[in-house]
């Protein structure tokens, strides 16, 4: 949902991002794009055990559908 | 994907990864967060 | 510190209250239907009746009458899957109806502020001249018009759970924002709620309500006036309506972290013996009801957030044998600790436990955010303690305790599905303690370990959230 507000607005239409698409690529920060991109030791201390205990298939899903419908 | 020079919105949650946490390895691959963010899904 | 001088948890009561028609009181509700009237009639329709409330097996863990882990067993969804000859009441406690909820609104109101309908009224009477722990009291108040009648003529609406208006509710001081009708139904709300639920342990602890000392409140509400919102408390007001006369109290406030925060201070003022009977009380949240119910009306679910949770915990110096608060070994995120889940779980978990000596998989049971899953996986708010039993589970691997192909038996060995509705601080661990209580005496159980954390971010004064936790077990 939080992809989606920053990428196409709102879907709930309850904030301030109603019906205003930013049109930003958003990304999870477990994804490729990004922990590739990171710092190796600083992404084992900050992220690793939250990445171990996610379904991370599943977000990568759901964020990447978000960057491929807005084409951001 | 190159993020040197990007800025970045980190937007965290209190029982996942948090806005701190993002941010900081954000910019161990040389972009600027301009805004962490958390959100509390409960 | 010496085991033998640590408090113990005597007892801890854990009830719902049933409040189909307040759900649109709730803050994300009020929202919806001030945009979208027509909301109003697809919210109607989902709201579930009395007996379903009853039969929904996370209700009936929530009063006792079921373990939490038995929910894994149990066919789902737990709402199209009620359990038969469900009983209201409970050994913790038990799940108030909204006829006698609104009367005891009206008991909670010092101020004439909630004006019933005659018929709410003879509805409200009914139901509390038969209920175990009213029937016996001075219920003149709930069936009389008040004092100061038409106070409420310009108040807020009550409905009831078919939609009918019952009732209103005025306000405080003209042009005083910390005290509109809504705000004081939520307060009031919160007061009604706890109390019944500091009642209920009482009579299960069998303690005269003029033995407890002293009161700490645990809830979210903002009680106060325009010069000082949120200044206020709940907990003297509680122990009045409960009649615990010889107390006074004040309330601990940290979000949804508030609970083990003030367990854990109770603890120490029973200790340091300025009290001997202190009482951690929270009522419910009337601002969470129907907090997600965007995704259950768009998944065609019933509107499951209709119930408001309170919860009381008994604390005193323990005897030989009793389980123990291990104040020696509190966990606690510091300003300093870090924001990932490493960091989070270092301060919370493995910095205690390391004190006491012990590892991960030593502790029998871990309390974690206990929010019913099916209430937040349908808003795409994700299973909480699953999230939560997992990291734990990777901390564990991470120290080598366990294999990563151990996970998902760790999160079903030391865990339990979430149970608890999604009313903020009432989630937040405690409500297992009374599960735990009655295993960790009979020896069943040897240690629990209870986590919390609150968001503290959310009130813009920081970018920190909380966390607390501690240990009760059982001593050798």
């Amino acid at each position: 949902m939080m992809a989606e507000t920053v990428t196409a607005g709102d879907p709930t239409y309850t904030g301030p991002l109603s019906g205003v698409s930013l049109g930003l690529p958003v990304f999870h920060v477990t994804e490729p794009e990004v922990k590739e991109a990171s710092d190796a030791a600083t992404y084992k201390d900050q992220i690793e055990l939250a990445e171990i205990a996610m379904d991370t298939d599943d977000i990568w899903k759901v964020v990447r559908k978000v960057r491929e419908k807005s084409g951001a | 994907m190159d993020l040197s020079g990007k800025k970045v919105i980190a937007i965290g949650e209190r029982d996942g990864v948090q806005a701190t946490a993002i941010a900081a390895c954000v910019k161990s691959a040389g972009a600027s967060v301009v805004l962490e963010l958390n959100q509390c899904f409960v | 510190m010496s085991g033998e001088s640590l408090p113990t948890a005597a007892a801890v009561s854990c009830s719902l209250v049933h409040a189909p028609g307040l759900v649109r009181n709730g803050s994300k509700p009020s929202r919806e239907l001030a945009r979208d009237a027509a909301l109003g009639e697809r919210l109607q329709a989902a709201l579930r009746g009395y007996g379903d409330a009853v039969a929904y097996a996370p209700n009936q863990a929530f009063i006792g009458n079921i373990t939490p882990e038995s929910l894994w067993d149990r066919p789902q969804p737990w709402w199209s899957s009620p359990m038969p000859g469900a009983k209201a009441q409970g050994p913790y406690g038990e799940i108030l109806g909204e006829d006698a909820f609104f009367g005891l609104l009206r008991l909670a109101d010092d101020f004439d502020l909630v004006h019933l309908t005659p018929s709410m009224r003879e509805r409200a009477l009914a139901a509390l001249r038969g209920h175990p722990l009213f029937g016996s009291r001075d219920l003149s108040k709930v069936g009389a018009e008040p004092a100061t009648p038409g106070g409420g003529e310009d108040g807020l609406p009550l409905h009831d759970g078919a939609g009918a208006v019952v009732g209103r509710v005025g306000g405080g001081y003209d042009q005083d924002q910390s005290q509109t009708p809504d705000i004081l139904l939520e307060n009031l709300a919160a007061k009604a709620s706890g109390t019944l639920a500091l009642l209920h342990l009482l009579k299960q602890a069998g303690l005269d309500p003029l033995a407890v000392d002293y009161l700490l409140g645990c809830g979210e509400e903002a009680v106060g006036d325009r010069y000082q919102r949120g200044g206020g408390a709940l907990a003297k007001a509680m122990a009045e309506m409960a009649g615990c006369t010889h107390s006074t109290g004040s309330d601990v406030k940290a979000f949804c972290c508030a609970p083990v925060h003030a367990l854990v201070v109770a603890g120490a003022l029973v200790r340091s013996g300025v009290y001997k009977n202190v009482v951690v009380v929270g009522g419910g949240s009337l601002a969470k009801l129907g907090m997600k119910m965007g995704g259950h009306l768009a998944k065609n679910l019933p509107i499951i957030e209709d119930c408001l949770g309170a919860m009381a915990v008994l604390v005193r110096a323990g005897k030989p044998g009793d389980p123990r608060i291990r104040l020696d070994a509190v966990g606690r995120h510091l300003v300093s600790s870090g924001g990932s889940a490493g960091q989070i779980y270092d301060a919370l978990v493995t910095r205690p436990l390391t004190q006491l000596g012990l590892k991960i998989v030593d502790v029998d049971r871990y309390a974690v955010e206990l929010h019913n899953p099916e209430i937040t996986v349908p808003a795409a708010s994700g299973d909480v303690p699953r999230t939560n039993y997992r990291t734990l589970g990777s901390l564990a691997v991470q120290r080598g305790e366990i294999t990563k192909a151990d996970l998902d038996a760790f999160v079903r060995e030391h865990g339990m599905p979430g149970f608890a509705p999604t009313q903020g601080h009432i989630p937040a661990a405690l409500p297992y303690l009374a599960h735990a209580l009655p295993r960790l005496r009979d020896g069943s159980m040897k240690r629990a370990f209870f986590i919390a954390k609150g968001s503290l971010f959310l009130g813009k004064m920081t970018n920190l959230a909380d966390g607390m936790s501690v240990m009760v077990d059982r001593p050798d």
